[in-house]
């Protein structure tokens, strides 16, 4: 249904109706944004990323396969130019804000912190993944894109994206698991001091 | 099923592609073995702590910043030029073109001693015109020549002295000139002061 009415919204820009890209636009600017900021770690940047997402995207119309959806194809550009940004770059990202550098300050009631604690987590686990593999786990398990529209999106054979997740997802969990170990023994100090 | 197996079939459960025979392989293991176990509840948390995440906000005015960067008449279908257009460019050039070969059959193979009329003066205007035409032409082309071959050489001059020889024969050439000059000005000094530097030279 979705795919049926960005189709159309397609048909419409291509036939003479720029302004109709708007829709598009708004349809898909959070998810754009969201996949530049989780793979460049800086607001600003992911700002210019998404917009040069949205910029090549309609320039590109033309070449847009309406065999495959919409949100895979602009999610593609999206993730390819925050990697191609990464590379140039050589960028090491840095925690997403002030806050998650220092997630255990404000929150008051005892499940809005733990919770609030373990999205940070997650977010800080994820920027410090590489490129290729943030990429990788953003597109599976955040935007739901399949294994097949992954091997589109990134150029690469069906084998080495699942042994690429594969490993992403070990890297993730190891992270993860060393980061709560850090707290709960920071916890058990902060407790006996 | 040893540990490996089953790190297999965690992968598998959460590429959603575990059959229900593995599934109960896979819990049976991880049942029985601690590590197994709590890397696939941390696994879990991961993954599930990723799928949770929320979307970013895109900046405000996100929409209008990203609408005024593009070429909104991009897909705009171009004009079609009119028929009428079409037959009056085609036309005009194909009724010239008769005119001109009419007129050259007419007028520009009679014998021209044969007399002056209008036409035959006409016809010399125009021929005069032509070979005056072609001759700025001529000129120009040759002055053309001449300054692109008068850059050419320049650049290859450059490239020249940019060169290690470049360097040595201009180093060269500097010092013989020199010596030219020193003799030039020796020769002066014998021709006008009659200075013979020892020996007799014939004013």
């Amino acid at each position: 249904m979705l795919q049926d009415l960005d189709h159309k919204i397609i048909e419409d820009v291509l036939q003479g109706d720029g302004d109709k890209f708007g829709e598009i636009i708004g349809r898909y600017k959070n998810g754009v944004y969201s996949i530049c900021m989780r793979m460049v770690g800086d607001a600003e940047e992911a700002r210019d990323l998404s917009q040069e997402t949205f910029i090549k995207a309609y320039n590109n119309l033309l070449k847009y396969n309406p065999e495959y959806k919409f949100s895979t194809w602009i999610f593609k550009i999206a993730t390819n130019l925050s990697i191609d940004y990464l590379r140039r770059k050589k960028h090491q990202a840095l925690p997403l804000d002030e806050k998650l550098s220092m997630p255990y300050d404000t929150a008051s009631a005892e499940d809005m912190y733990l919770h609030r604690c373990n999205k940070d987590e997650i977010e800080r686990v994820i920027q410090e993944l590489p490129p290729d593999y943030k990429a990788l786990v953003i597109l599976y398990h955040k935007e739901g894109l399949s294994y097949q529209n992954i091997c589109d999106v990134m150029k690469l054979p069906m084998s080495k994206v699942k042994n690429r997740l594969h490993r992403a997802r070990s890297m993730l969990k190891e992270r993860l698991k060393e980061i709560k170990e850090e707290e709960s023994i920071w916890t058990a100090k902060e407790l006996q001091s | 099923m040893d540990c490996k197996r089953a790190s297999e079939l965690t992968m598998k459960y959460f590429d959603q592609t575990i059959n229900d025979f593995e599934k109960k392989e896979l819990d049976c293991h991880i049942t029985a073995c601690s590590t197994c176990r709590l890397d696939f509840q941390w696994m879990r948390e991961a993954l599930e702590g990723v799928e949770e995440l929320e979307d970013f906000e895109a900046p405000e005015n996100f929409e209008i910043e990203v609408l005024e960067q593009l070429d909104l008449k991009r897909y705009e279908p171009k004009p079609v030029p009119s028929k009428i257009q079409f037959w009056l460019a085609l036309t005009v050039p194909c009724v010239f073109a008769i005119l001109s070969i009419g007129f050259y059959i007419r007028f520009g193979t009679i014998d021209w001693k044969d007399g002056y009329t209008g036409a035959v003066s006409f016809m010399r205007v125009i021929d005069l015109g032509n070979r005056m035409y072609g001759l700025l032409g001529l000129t120009g082309k040759a002055l053309g020549e001449t300054f692109f071959v008068f850059i050419k050489a320049l650049k290859y001059m450059s490239a020249f002295l940019n060169s290690r020889m470049g360097i040595y024969m201009t180093i060269v050439a500097f010092l013989c000139s020199i010596l030219v000059f020193t003799q030039y000005v020796l020769i002066k000094l014998t021709d006008v002061f009659g200075y013979r530097g020892g020996r007799s030279y014939e004013k």
